[in-house]
């Protein structure tokens, strides 16, 4: 159950999404990725820039994430770019761990 | 659909829908993806060490009558270069990725594939595999041509041939269709600065055979990948080779064959899981048989060895020759 406060909006518990692994978060008609890296939890969108392929089946490797479909590989925390066929930066969101719980903000 | 020019596959989130997947446990598939650089090493060093031996073997032998089968195994193991541009380019032979991106430059050379372009045009042929007039990488057309299968194309005349022109045309900035419909424009620059160095680099060993009065830097660098070709094309033919096209289903339309392991682990780089491969591309190829064995059950019976694959494959191809619209139909699991 989603429990929205303000624009910050509900994910799932933190203990759900194992570290270096991502978890696909689907709001209204908009669908993301939530990653747990060392660093902390991160969010961008879920689609990869290059031909649209969901990055939920993606690999998370060295605060990376590459395309499930061609290796495409986006930066988590500043979804850039890095490494074609990718070449265009993935859109990222603030979260926020409060309570066990993480939130997106929308 | 031959003539689009470069713009992401369309609707391809959809058609990612479209795509059979296996049924496997997530975790397990999380940790054949996972990377590792020493398989990635082991299988590097022993086979540039292979080609570096079989290459002084096949320089010794220069003039001699054995030369023949010493070049023949030296360009068989030298054409099988190209299964290594293709592990590299999809970046999962090693954790680092950098070594992934430099042995993928060296094997596009050395396969004499233009790394640039290659690059992309084979992200065509993972999004729509086999899809006609979309997959550049079709080596079977519709109808199929018996005289480019079984004469041009074992011995690399054609692709040679093709790469050639399309090196040369890009290295004059003149952009091919291939490049039109997959490289994005901002990598074209660098597509035809790679092309200029590839045409550099084979013209110095013209001249420099010229200067020595010696057809053997030719031998060595410019012809494997002609006259030690048909082991290498008659293997990688066997991954989609008269199965069916414009499917979603890469069980349909690939083919998974048990091979020995010089051929298929050494040379091959596992390719022949090519069902497995195409459905998650992410898995290194020293894990691509564990993945075959956590999903087989899900998929056509393979085929156990390469003269088993031939047999299947070439009365096939021979039937598409006259019935385009003939496929070898893939026994499916229920």
């Amino acid at each position: 159950m989603n429990q929205e406060n303000s624009s910050w909006i509900f994910v799932c518990n933190d203990s759900e999404i194992e570290m270096d692994d991502l978890k696909r978060f689907d709001h209204k008609k908009n669908t993301f990725c939530i990653y747990k890296i060392k660093d902390g939890i991160y969010a961008t969108d879920g689609l990869c820039t290059h031909e649209e392929v969901h990055l939920e089946d993606g690999l998370v490797m060295h605060g990376e994430i590459e395309c499930p479909m061609h290796q495409g590989i986006f930066d988590i925390k500043s979804g850039k770019a890095v490494s074609e066929p990718a070449c265009v930066d993935l859109k990222i969101y603030e979260t926020k761990v409060e309570g066990g719980k993480i939130y997106i903000k929308l | 659909m031959v003539n689009y020019s470069y713009q992401p596959i369309e609707k391809q989130h959809e058609n990612m829908q479209k795509w059979y997947k296996p049924k496997i446990d997530q975790k397990l598939l999380r940790t054949l993806m996972k990377r590792q650089d020493g398989p990635g090493w082991l299988n590097t060093i022993l086979y540039f060490s292979l080609l570096f031996i079989t290459g002084y073997i096949a320089y010794l032998s220069w003039g001699k009558w054995w030369a023949i089968p010493a070049f023949f195994v030296y360009g068989t193991v030298y054409a099988f270069s190209n299964a290594r541009w293709h592990e590299y380019g999809h970046r999962s032979v090693f954790k680092t990725r950098w070594l992934n991106d430099f042995f993928y430059e060296i094997s596009c050379f050395i396969a004499y594939f233009e790394a640039v372009s290659w690059r992309w045009s084979h992200t065509h042929h993972h999004s729509r595999t086999i899809h006609l007039g979309v997959d550049y990488e079709i080596q079977v057309g519709r109808p199929a041509n018996l005289v480019d299968c079984f004469v041009f194309e074992i011995f690399g005349i054609k692709r040679v041939y093709f790469e050639f022109k399309k090196i040369l045309l890009h290295s004059l900035g003149i952009i091919t269709q291939v490049a039109l419909d997959c490289v994005p424009e901002n990598q074209r620059k660098r597509m035809i600065l790679t092309s200029r160095i590839y045409m550099a680099i084979k013209i110095l060993v013209i001249i420099w055979a010229f200067i020595i009065e010696s057809f053997l830097p030719i031998m060595f660098v410019v012809l494997p990948q002609m006259y030690g070709s048909p082991l290498l094309q008659l293997t990688t033919m066997l991954q989609h080779g008269g199965l069916k096209a414009d499917s979603w289903d890469h069980r349909e339309s690939s083919r998974t064959v048990i091979l020995n392991p010089i051929h298929g682990w050494l040379l091959y780089f596992n390719m022949q899981y090519h069902i497995e491969h195409h459905i998650f591309p992410q898995v290194p190829f020293y894990n691509l048989p564990k993945l075959h064995e956590a999903i087989k059950d899900q998929l056509p019976k393979p085929n156990y060895g390469f003269i088993d694959g031939m047999l299947e494959m070439i009365p096939a191809i021979i039937k598409q020759s006259k019935d385009p619209q003939y496929y070898y139909t893939k026994k499916i699991p229920a």
